[in-house]
């Protein structure tokens, strides 16, 4: 109890006043400065948009949420799936993960109106920017995982004369899924992303609603208080999936956790 | 004469490079149910030769023979126990799962394996509540048991030991090198020992086999005459000094 209390006052009590002071000293700026409510709406005006467009703004957010999931699952797949073949023949993986690597650093962003050119404007297009933006981190992160096996394990699996299939499956995957876990964190905020910047060129006319469509349609109407809900809106959006990635992750990680004597376990 | 035994060396060499033995001019012949260690200076080849026996290494020349069968042969179908220095025991399996590894490996049914598990916990006094913890959760002694269980799990015809207690305390590595011996003396198990530790050597077997650097091959093999069952007091005995220091001298001579 005595725990909880001091956690208010010391970890929470601090960044929640921070924010009402940045809120109040916004709030007092448009007034003093008679900023216009197109550039800059005071935060009231912001939570009665919330309040008033909520379900547009839930059915956005759901939307674009459908396609960050979309777009993250099929990475999962997709990218676990070339990991295993990478790690299975050499000639594959010297030709094609040089490439894995070096995509993860260039704005993949980029390819985005191609893939609206070739494949139209519908949710397919959003699902697909988000897939291909969040795919490199999985590539790489289950491709390291399943090549840094301990080369005592491999002895061990040898000695008993394991198959291939039989040192891929019990210890190759399972070896992989903590470098898993930190590939699949950072490919689901980048599945967010992609997500919004593929609604961005799929363009709002499009029938697609999500976040992304809403935040460049309220952009060009100048309806500046529903262009900062939607920000915020996205902002949720992404910390609600990455934290779901995060949870679930961590619980699959306390099987995996290394040896540690100090372990409050023992 | 060597060939009849049942685990030969003749002129066995293994060069990583061409032209580099590690190891060379290796002649060994050890009966079934004997016990021995091998000591040497690090880098003189004792892993290499345990891991040949294990069919992890082949040899670039020579003979090596195991139960009348060359290790690391396709259809060899021996069964070999090794014990690596550190446990290597898989973190995201329990005690049990990890002792039966080599048994799913090898395709026993279900059943079947969890009954070899309960013997060798037993064998190796392990409680069946340790079985269903996590290695994480468990000491460096126990670990090293469990990676001991794992390797008797198959009732192997030969258990190899690559200095598996070097990490551990005096008190713990001399309780499992009783342990070692309770097992072999049990089992009648064919067991060699790599360790650099002289009294462990000598405490443990019946043929002290010394190597020396450079490439790798065993110069001298001690006898130990001492009677099983081996206990704590025979390394306090007179004659376990001086035969500490016999073979600790032929080791110093032949260190360079």
């Amino acid at each position: 109890m005595k725990a909880w209390i001091a956690w208010i006052f010391r970890d929470l009590f601090p960044p929640v006043a921070l924010f009402g002071l940045v809120l109040i000293a916004w709030d007092v700026a448009v007034w003093w400065f008679a900023i216009p409510p197109f550039l800059l709406p005071r935060p009231m005006q912001i939570l009665g948009t919330f309040h008033e467009e909520d379900s547009r703004l839930v059915w956005a957010t759901l939307v674009t949420g459908q396609g960050a999931l979309g777009g993250f699952g099929l990475s999962l797949a997709v990218g676990i799936t070339l990991g295993l073949i990478f790690s299975q023949s050499r000639i594959i993986r010297q030709s094609c993960y040089p490439y894995a690597i070096f995509l993860q650093t260039v704005p993949i962003v980029a390819i985005a109106p191609l893939v609206v050119t070739w494949f139209g404007t519908g949710f397919f297009s959003v699902l697909l920017v988000s897939f291909i933006i969040s795919l490199f981190p999985i590539i790489t992160n289950a491709t390291a995982g399943l090549m840094a096996v301990d080369p005592g394990l491999i002895d061990l699996f040898r000695i008993n004369r394991a198959t291939r299939w039989q040192t891929l499956f019990k210890l190759r995957f399972p070896n992989s899924i903590p470098h898993l876990v930190t590939g699949a964190k950072t490919s689901a905020g980048l599945a967010v992303v992609g997500a919004i910047v593929g609604e961005f060129f799929v363009g709002y006319g499009s029938g697609q609603a999500g976040l992304g469509n809403l935040i460049l349609q309220t952009m060009n109407q100048m309806k500046t208080d529903l262009l900062f809900a939607s920000v915020i809106a996205s902002a949720s959006l992404g910390v609600a999936i990455f934290g779901l990635v995060n949870a679930l992750g961590g619980t699959l990680l306390k099987r995996w956790q290394q040896y540690d004597a100090n372990d409050p376990l023992f | 004469m060597h060939a009849d035994a049942f685990l030969s060396f003749q002129e066995v060499e293994l060069a990583f490079e061409p032209g580099k033995p590690a190891v060379r001019d290796l002649n060994l012949a050890i009966e079934s149910g004997e016990i021995l260690s091998l000591v040497g200076p690090s880098g003189c080849g004792k892993s290499t030769l345990l891991r040949m026996i294990a069919g992890l290494e082949r040899p670039t020349a020579g003979h090596l023979q195991l139960d009348g069968k060359s290790p690391g042969a396709r259809n060899a179908s021996l069964r070999i126990g090794y014990v690596f220095q550190e446990p290597h025991l898989l973190p995201w399996r329990t005690v049990r799962d990890n002792i039966r590894l080599p048994l799913e490996l090898q395709g026993v049914s279900y059943e079947e394996q969890q009954a070899e598990v309960d013997q060798v916990l037993d064998l190796i006094e392990l409680s069946p509540a340790d079985g269903d913890k996590f290695p994480r959760m468990l000491s460096g002694g126990m670990r090293m048991r469990v990676s001991l269980a794992r390797a008797l799990v198959t009732r192997p015809q030969v258990l190899l030991m690559d200095e598996p207690f070097a990490a551990l305390d005096d008190v713990i590595r001399q309780q499992l090198n009783e342990e070692v011996l309770r097992i072999w003396k049990e089992k009648e198990l064919t067991t060699l020992f790599v360790t650099h530790h002289v009294p462990e050597a000598v405490f443990l077997s019946q043929r002290v086999l010394v190597m020396s650097p450079g490439p790798g091959t065993i110069v001298e093999s001690i006898e130990i005459p001492f009677r099983y069952p081996r206990k704590w007091e025979l390394r306090s005995t007179q004659e376990f000094a001086e035969l500490t220091g016999t073979v600790g001298n032929v080791l110093r001579e032949n260190a360079s």
